[in-house]
């Protein structure tokens, strides 16, 4: 297993995103179209203070899941961590492209972690939004946190009757009859729940970055870095197809938890079409904490035309 | 004698695994669907070793639960999927365990056992 440590170069990069942005709070998870995903290329660190490796993944084991863990593909996950820097919120799952290929089941599995990682880190933002000041807080986006702690719970609920029935069932061949069907009906239900949650969440997530556009481009071309390549010493560099889709900024510090993915422009893009919403492949949610710097204003009225690829 | 567990949540389904695993696993378990049924178990007895609940319970919140709970020194563990320990009400926060969903049946039984074995189970 490889644990990479904290790296200045790693450090180097987080401090230039950020001084290129002011901003404290750039998320995105992948959730329709995660099984379209193929990870090429990981680079990790982690970048707490304490140097302790948060993740590493593909080149070993990201996190170690308990005994009972879902599916065996969770040696390609990470996790997602609460604004107190150690509370693990939620989790994303990666396939590796090289592995075997998934079970229907495990991709619902995929799927639903992917979410419940998503909407933890909406909820992250949008109460850090609503403490910045009631008067400068997003109406969309407290209803929407209001709508992710029902759609939470609901999953929760969901996923546990799942997970416990499979358990169950596992462990004893005399368990209950009926148990089958109710961890089916149960999954189901959760999915109708994030079908819901992902066309409220897409929307808000784009009309928060049409009014704080953080540009992917924009920032690593500030930072001094090639967006078209994967950064080395960067946190997570995800492609599918040998595109350049997210990067996953991962860290155990209070002060950056929540600075979780910075989204190639090119997947934003289509969540800026209507049509598309309803088959929107991730959800973006950038919520800036400071000032946004007039060198993204190009981004930002590019992206607020919503009608074509954002150029930097 | 084994110990008893009260589970409450109004999820028929998470109530009923819940309630099986530990029965499974050799605890006597007692369940109630709202935070005022539970309320009137708690009051009739016997008492349970630990109370196991929601937080949600629709237009009725299991915080009400935990709080009577903390008051009369009732080990209490509470199940949520929307709330991390530090969006509770201090007292809450610093009294009660959580136990976060999704969770699965071997983290339910390490949380009940930790919650029986801490000083304020009997």
């Amino acid at each position: 297993m490889t644990m990479l440590g904290t790296s200045p170069s790693v450090m180097a990069l987080l401090d230039g995103l950020r001084s290129a942005t002011g901003c404290q709070v750039a998320a995105l998870t992948v959730l329709d179209e995660v099984d379209a995903v193929a990870v090429h290329d990981v680079i990790l660190a982690s970048c707490d203070d304490s140097e302790a490796p948060l993740v590493d993944t593909l080149a070993g084991r990201a996190w170690t899941p308990p005994d009972d863990a879902v599916s065996s593909h969770r040696e390609i996950c990470f996790p997602v961590l609460g604004a107190d820097g150690t509370t693990i919120v939620g989790s994303v799952m990666l396939l590796d492209p090289a592995g075997p290929p998934p079970t229907a089941e495990t991709m619902e599995s995929v799927r639903l972690l992917a979410t419940a990682a998503s909407t933890a880190v909406l909820r992250e933002s949008a109460l850090r939004e609503r403490r910045r000041a009631d008067s400068e807080a997003d109406p969309a986006l407290i209803e929407t946190l209001l709508a992710v702690r029902r759609a939470e719970d609901q999953v929760g609920n969901s996923l546990a009757v799942v997970l416990g029935w499979l358990r169950v069932m596992s462990d004893s061949a005399d368990s209950p009859s009926g148990g089958v069907h109710i961890a089916i009906r149960r999954l189901e239900e959760a999915q109708a729940v994030v079908a819901e949650l992902l066309r409220t969440t897409a929307r808000t997530a784009i009309d928060e970055h049409a009014r704080r556009p953080v540009s992917m481009t924009a920032v690593l071309r500030e930072a001094g870095l090639d967006p078209l390549a994967p950064q080395s010493g960067a946190d997570v560099h995800v492609l599918a197809n040998r595109a350049h889709l997210v990067t996953f900024l991962t860290t155990t510090s209070p002060m950056l938890a929540s600075e979780a993915v910075v989204t190639a422009d090119s997947w934003l893009v289509p969540l800026s079409r209507p049509d598309q919403l309803g088959s929107a492949g991730l959800l973006a949610l950038h919520a800036s904490g400071g000032t946004l710097t007039s060198h993204l204003g190009g981004q930002a009225a590019a992206w607020s035309r919503t009608t074509g690829p954002v150029t930097a | 004698m084994s110990a008893t567990v009260l589970v409450v949540d109004d999820d028929d389904d998470v109530r009923s695994l819940v309630a099986l695993h530990l029965t499974l696993t050799g605890f006597g378990v007692a369940e109630s669907d709202t935070v005022d049924g539970a309320l009137t178990a708690l009051a009739a007895g016997p008492t349970p070793d630990l109370v196991l609940t929601d937080l949600n319970f629709g237009a009725d919140s299991g915080q009400r639960l935990v709080e009577h709970c903390l008051a009369i020194g009732q080990p209490v563990i509470l199940m949520t999927a929307s709330v991390t320990a530090r969006e509770l009400p201090s007292p809450l926060r610093d009294g009660v365990a959580i136990l976060h969903k999704p969770f699965s049946l071997a983290e339910l039984s390490a949380a009940v056992s930790a919650a029986l074995a801490s000083g304020d189970a009997p």
